[in-house]
């Protein structure tokens, strides 16, 4: 599933180091100048739509965050109510199983798609690149699937019934099953299938020679000359699709609302439920809640994960 | 029965034909060097035969089997890429076993032979590292030791020194020949440096434009050019070339340029009588231009011409003098001389004494030797 704009929560600062300035020690007055200059812009820009809003939700988290009136200062009142609401535990399961299942199936797919496709005649190459690039407007997408899965005359209804001889089926209506077929169709849509392509492109052709002379099989350059060489955009890819899928919201909200019974409704989705009842003390200490597992998360991945000095 | 045969070899690319017609045999233990300028089709021609282009006409076979048809892995052959292709993210260690363990070969066997095939190439003390903290002739080195850490009936390189500087480079062919010798199998080699085919070649074939030019011993390849393009290609400096008309005066024939007349000998006058009045191109060796007092030859009016000196560059063994004819238009020629020119000579003309008896004659339409 292609990564939701973040909607509540704030940014998570990614591991990605900042532009590397000079040492300003050994620059002169003026150059020193340039180099903030250079780095002032993005400093701005991460200040008033990354880090101040962090603070601010942080602050109103722990306030009754009122529109107009009196700020009062609350404690953890509000997380102690959100910890003892049973729905926001169960929105939390579902945003794991969503990001876990939804990682498990949509993630290697488009790495062995990309795989797959350079070794496809250059032009054809040329081709499918050209095809990941064509803009797919989510919400027609979205819209799309609706109608797919529509159970009296949706398509796969169709296919599963007529084609395949099973019994109809409730879709988006079942609660053990609407969250995989939520993710069924990100297993179609190739992710950042253009990254692995150009990534695979960049590794020397001499690699894969030296390789076949060496007598390694189709699979065997895949496993070891393919793959360790994607090993620095794989382990981006997957440290924004742990991020991305964390927030999930516009798609499950367009197709369920969260339903049958909260078995679809994430975290997000939560919180904008309790946003549209005027609860915002709440809905800070959500998505400040949130942000946390997701910190978690990111720096657990890269304590596992190190980056390769070889790459 | 030849280790490889290789049969009217041919590729084409879109419709640029990058090789031609190249057929040569190799025999068992024999160090084959292809040599000639880029884009002359060497690469193309050994890439053919490790597998990783398919030949368009003609036939490659390896040990009496054809194996056009057959993959790179499975014809048992070892390449040495220009860049190494050593895998970075791998150790020394798996670089070198990467091959037997692709092959399934038993565990022990990886064991015994990968230290032995890195302490062959004095590598064995790098064996955990990653290739980022190698040198360039540490990478190339362990290249060379995943070629031979197993046994290939086929040995393929493809300019393994062009990335090395000069010192590393003598180092590295003492290595590649060492190790040619202990294995006893065939090997090609692929550089456009005639220097080096000539050190290690035991036959070279000189290309150009797809065709093999001259295929023979480095001493036929500098004695006896079949065509203008190898006497050139072949020897530092390269040979002197000069247009002159060939005149018959007084019973024996005359090669007349504007700033000299040589005579040439009675034994070459069989076959160049027929060009007699024609332009030919005469073809001078720099060191079969001699100071003539040193000179190991009898020296006459008809075997000498004057040059201008231009620059003097001293060599261990003498001196090169970079020269110009008399008259106009003058021609630049070089010499190799075994006496150290003192600077004083610095734009001063000198006589040289040519040796006659081993001078070239071209034709300037076909460039082919009039021998």
């Amino acid at each position: 599933m292609a990564v939701t704009a973040p909607v509540a929560p704030p940014p998570v600062p990614t591991a990605e180091p900042a532009a590397a300035a000079p040492t300003a020690a050994a620059q002169p007055a003026v150059r020193r100048w340039q180099v903030w200059a250079f780095v002032l812009p993005a400093i701005l820009f991460q200040f008033f739509w990354g880090w101040y809003p962090m603070l601010v939700a942080i602050f109103l988290s722990l306030t009754n965050a009122p529109i107009r009136g009196q700020v009062t200062f609350v404690g953890f009142n509000n997380y102690a109510r959100l910890l003892a609401d049973p729905l926001v535990a169960m929105s939390f399961r579902v945003t794991f199983v969503y990001a876990g299942l939804g990682i498990l199936l949509t993630f290697g797919i488009p790495i062995l798609i990309a795989i797959l496709l350079m070794e496809m005649p250059p032009r054809l190459i040329r081709v499918m690149m050209l095809l990941w690039f064509v803009p797919l407007s989510g919400i027609a997408s979205t819209i799309f699937w609706q109608y797919m899965y529509n159970e009296q005359f949706g398509i796969l209804q169709f296919i599963a019934t007529e084609v395949l001889g099973l019994p109809p089926r409730a879709f988006l209506s079942n609660e053990r099953w609407v969250i995989f077929w939520l993710i069924f169709p990100g297993i179609l849509m190739f992710g950042p299938g253009l990254y692995y392509m150009t990534s695979l492109q960049s590794i020397p052709r001499s690699y894969f020679e030296a390789a076949e002379i060496e007598g390694a099989s189709f699979w065997r350059k895949i496993w070891t000359i393919s793959l360790p060489r994607m090993r620095p955009i794989i382990s981006m890819s997957l440290i924004f699709a742990i991020i991305g899928s964390m927030q999930e919201f516009a798609f499950p909200d367009l197709m369920t609302r969260g339903g049958p019974n909260g078995a679809s409704r994430t975290v997000v989705m939560y919180m904008f439920d309790i946003l549209n009842d005027g609860r915002y003390g709440d809905a800070t200490a959500l998505s400040v809640m949130l942000f946390a597992v997701i910190m978690v998360l990111v720096l657990v991945y890269r304590r596992l994960v190190t980056d390769d000095p070889d790459a | 029965m030849s280790a490889v045969e290789v049969v009217h070899l041919t590729k084409v690319f879109g419709d640029k034909v990058a090789v031609r017609e190249v057929s040569f045999r190799l025999e068992e233990g024999e160090f084959l060097v292809l040599v000639g300028p880029s884009g002359c089709g060497k690469t193309t021609t050994l890439r053919m035969l490790a597998g990783l282009e398919a030949p368009t006409r003609g036939e490659i076979v390896i040990h009496g089997r054809r194996v056009n048809d057959i993959r790179p892995r499975d014809r048992n052959v070892a390449m040495v890429f220009q860049d190494y292709a050593v895998f970075p993210h791998m150790t020394v260690y798996e670089n070198i076993a990467y091959g037997l363990r692709s092959r399934r070969a038993p565990a022990a066997v990886i064991r015994e032979r990968v230290p032995q095939a890195a302490r062959t190439f004095r590598i064995d003390h790098l064996l955990d590292r990653k290739p980022r903290q190698l040198s360039g002739g540490e990478r190339q080195r362990v290249a060379l030791a995943r070629a031979y850490v197993r046994d290939a009936d086929l040995y393929l390189y493809d300019e393994p020194l062009a990335n090395l500087d000069a010192q590393l480079r003598y180092q590295a062919r003492e290595d590649i020949l060492a190790l040619h010798r202990q294995k006893g199998k065939p090997s090609i080699y692929v550089t456009h440096d005639q220097a080096e085919a000539m050190a290690l070649g035991d036959r070279i074939a000189v290309m150009r434009d797809g065709r093999i030019e001259q295929l023979g011993t480095g001493a036929e390849l500098y004695q006896q050019p079949h065509s203008r393009f190898v006497a050139y290609f072949i020897g530092t400096p390269s040979i002197n070339l000069f247009g002159i008309t060939l005149r018959e005066e007084t019973g024996s024939l005359v090669a007349e340029h504007a700033a000299f007349r040589l005579t040439v000998p009675p034994e070459r006058r069989g076959a160049l009588a027929p060009y007699r009045d024609r332009p030919l191109d005469l073809g001078i060796r720099p060191e079969d231009l001699h100071v003539p007092r040193l000179a190991p030859f009898p020296v006459d009016e008809g075997n000498q011409l004057q040059g201008i000196i231009n620059v003097i560059e001293p060599l261990a063994s003498g001196s090169v003098l970079y020269l110009s004819t008399l008259g106009e238009p003058a021609a630049d020629f070089t010499a190799t001389v075994r006496t150290r020119v003192p600077a004083s000579y610095l734009g001063k003309a000198i006589p040289l004494a040519v040796n006659m008896a081993k001078v070239h004659f071209f034709d300037p339409e076909t460039g082919l030797a009039i021998r």
